[in-house]
């Protein structure tokens, strides 16, 4: 009997995606990873969450297992996420978390349980190619897509992997969730960082760090000071709320300079960029794509996938151009490209061009 | 959902973690069970049903002072382990004047934590240095007890490396002196024969030798003063208000009859075992063996740890297999952590991670301690190939 081990969080997608396993006929443990141990009440990690997955395994008749990741997580998650803040950058931490702890800290419990195969509940699809390689594609649902988040899956592993809920709309997995009685069908969506409570990050970051922001100058784009801030932590490049500089015309974060605590802001053309550097980058393709191929990126989560001409691409590194201009480059977000529904590969951005 | 017939029928459960708890015996419950149902009256009322209901109660106090050698009037019958622990140490520390108490960084979380509460009232609370085995060094012990302490707290078997104090010899030293002395005796019944009660205040809790859970008893001797936790009727002589658990309280005594007599059989036929695990994982490079050997540690009981394997991968591996163990300690959404006995006794955090305890109960044989330790073997090898193919390929 084929074995999975399925990511269990307590919630609606991945008790469905443990459901869709036990129904296919396959071996199916469910993991619950113990995260975080701070306050957090967005609905991860929670004591609750943990009953309701075991509740999920229970209904299903599955074995299930917390298993602590506190350590991984805080290294490769947590703390990245709090000095990137620091350094004027704003980290992606899902997708580090996708990358350094579920699909490579579990994947390796799942190895080590005799499991075939790991599962979780995201959104995205694993198709396979011509040659009988495996692509990850986008989730048939688009507003619910999650493949943006799944870049830094390591390739060799995408055979080992599956999606179950990736080809359905969250209807359809609700619908399933009611129909097999599973006890979180109506439990409501968490979408926020997990550990971040309130949605507060520069609170967050003041607290986890023990350092208050830096207070700092807020310049146009001549250098002229409009105003002062209490840490550019509390920014994100073209960010336009919470700016208090007055004045007539809207006004965005351009750049943040960590080196002198500046925040520069600027009209909004000055938050567009020609296109973008991006390192680390993972690829998801047997071939590198070419000086001049036509693809589309996303820099962000929520983001239309923008034509891009890809300038440069080696291993680790890769340029693209966008003949219309991207908006709000931010780096410390990920850049991911796309061919059409298939992921080429993605990293993390280092700066605009 | 249609429930799945196409699983394989579940194989025979290896149950080794009896410190954790034990398996109702079918004699407690039956001895149980009229007073869940027939004889349902409350103790205290004055008619014959209330008068059958306190006779059981009555009768099961009298067996287990009789067991434990004591009076009647020395028996306080409680919620449970937790309780008993808080009910020694809050109730002694009420009703003396804030001074030193002495105890060991090695006891159960219910002694710990009740110690930290004292600490914050007031008291000065000190750990006994242990030898690496973790047991009290008596002679360091005998130095500190000054003057100024009121009260020592020593568990006398350990709940997760089975490491027996020598609780003889601390009462004696305290009752010259004229301390209290107060043991969590939990683990102790029906795994250690036991001819008398070495302390002046003694917890013990049903669930542990095959009673139920939810009842426990402290043993004061008399010319203890302590102060209740809770107020209220005059149940248990004022010590402890509330309506009797009746078939708790029951099963309790049913229970711990049965534990004393068989206590020195289960000694005899677990310890061989126990040992045999260990002749088996032994042979497993970076196992390691953690507490007391020979006559100072529980005859049931083996705590281990591996070099580089997670104990919740382990555990799970296990489980898979029908095996049921502990990692020692766990959070409270069940996941492992590393033991703070293993952590009190020098032991490294990466290793402590590790953790394993085997608590063996009388009904394991000797064919599936050899299963055990194959299938505790296979775990290892496949948790440590997962963790090395994993870091090449982050390096390639």
């Amino acid at each position: 009997m084929t074995r999975v081990l399925v990511a269990m969080s307590g919630g609606v997608d991945s008790s469905v995606a443990a459901a869709l396993l036990v129904e296919a006929g396959y071996d199916v443990i469910g993991v619950a990873m113990r995260l975080w141990n701070g306050p957090s009440d967005s609905g991860c990690c929670s004591l609750d969450d943990f009953v309701d997955a075991r509740r999920v395994a229970a209904r299903l008749g599955i074995p299930f297992f917390v298993m602590d990741f506190s350590d991984l997580f805080e290294r490769h998650v947590v703390r990245p996420f709090a000095e990137d803040y620091l350094r004027g950058r704003t980290p992606n931490p899902c997708a580090r978390c996708n990358q350094f702890v579920k699909f490579d800290a579990l994947f390796s419990r799942a190895q080590a349980l005799g499991a075939d195969f790991l599962a979780t509940g995201h959104y995205a699809r694993l198709v396979r190619g011509p040659e009988g390689e495996w692509h990850l594609h986008t989730a048939r649902s688009r507003d619910k897509d999650q493949s943006y988040f799944l870049f830094g899956l390591p390739r060799q592993r995408l055979a080992q992997i599956l999606f179950p809920v990736g080809d359905r709309t969250k209807q359809e997995v609700r619908a399933l969730a009611r129909e097999k009685k599973l006890p979180v069908a109506e439990k409501p969506e968490s979408q926020e960082v997990c550990f971040v409570p309130r949605r507060d990050y520069a609170e967050f970051v003041e607290k986890y760090t023990g350092q208050a922001g830096a207070p700092g100058p807020i310049v146009d784009e001549n250098g002229a000071v409009l105003g002062v801030h209490d840490g550019i932590h509390r920014f994100t490049i073209g960010q336009r709320r919470g700016l208090r500089v007055g004045g007539g015309r809207p006004r965005y974060v351009v750049d943040l300079d960590p080196n002198t605590g500046t925040v520069r802001v600027g009209d909004r053309t000055a938050t567009l960029a020609q296109g973008l550097r991006a390192i680390q980058v993972n690829w998801l393709v047997s071939r590198l794509p070419e000086p001049g191929e036509q693809l589309t990126v996303k820099i962000r989560s929520r983001f239309n996938p923008t034509p891009v001409v890809v300038e440069s691409a080696d291993a680790t590194t890769f340029v693209v151009r966008a003949p219309g201009r991207l908006q709000a480059v931010t780096p410390g977000q990920a850049a991911v490209l796309y061919d059409g529904d298939r992921v080429v590969g993605g990293g993390w951005i280092d700066a605009p061009i | 959902m249609v429930p799945r017939t196409d699983r394989a029928p579940e194989r025979r459960r290896i149950y080794l973690d009896c410190n954790a708890t034990t398996p109702l015996r079918a004699e407690v419950l039956a001895a149980m069970e009229p007073y869940f149902s027939d004889l349902y009256a409350n103790p205290s009322s004055a008619h014959s049903l209330g008068s059958r209901a306190r006779t059981a109660v009555e009768e099961a106090r009298e067996t287990v002072a009789q067991i434990l050698g004591v009076k009647r009037s020395e028996i306080v019958f409680t919620s449970g382990g937790t309780e008993s622990n808080h009910l020694a140490l809050l109730g002694a520390a009420a009703a003396l004047d804030p001074g030193v108490i002495l105890s060991t960084p090695i006891e159960h979380s219910s002694v710990l934590r009740a110690l930290d509460y004292l600490a914050d009232q007031g008291w000065d609370v000190r750990n006994v240095e242990l030898l690496p085995d973790g047991r009290v060094d008596l002679e360091q012990m005998e130095r500190q007890l000054e003057p100024n302490v009121q009260l020592v707290s020593v568990g006398w078997a350990n709940n997760e490396i089975g490491t027996l104090q020598p609780v003889a010899e601390i009462f004696a030293l305290c009752e010259t002196r004229g301390i209290l002395f107060h043991t969590d005796a939990v683990q102790v019944p029906g795994k250690l024969p036991f001819h008398r009660v070495p302390a002046h205040l003694m917890s013990l809790s049903g669930h542990k030798f095959g009673g139920p859970k939810g009842v426990g008893c402290l043993v004061v001797r008399e010319g203890v003063l302590i102060r209740p936790l809770f107020r209220g009727g005059s149940q248990e002589r004022g010590l402890r208000a509330g309506t009797e658990n009746v078939p708790g309280i029951v099963g309790f005594a049913e229970a711990l009859r049965i534990a004393a007599r068989s206590a020195e059989r289960f000694v005899a036929r677990v310890c061989p075992l126990r040992d045999r695990l260990w002749e088996h994982l032994r042979q497993i490079p970076g196992v390691q063996r953690h507490g007391a050997v020979g006559e100072n540690v529980l005859a049931n009981t083996l705590m281990v740890t591996v070099d580089g394997v997670a104990a919740d991968a382990l555990i799970a591996a296990l489980d898979l297999e029908g095996i049921c163990v502990s990692a020692g300690s766990a959070c409270a959404a069940g996941a492992a952590e590393p033991s703070h006995v293993l952590l009190a006794l020098g032991i490294p955090v990466e290793r402590a991670q590790g953790s394993v305890r085997f608590s063996l109960s009388e009904d394991v044989t000797e064919s599936e301690i050899d299963f055990v330790a194959e299938c505790f073997a296979k775990a290892v090898r496949r948790i440590r190939a997962a963790e090395e193919t994993a870091r090449q390929g982050f390096t390639a």
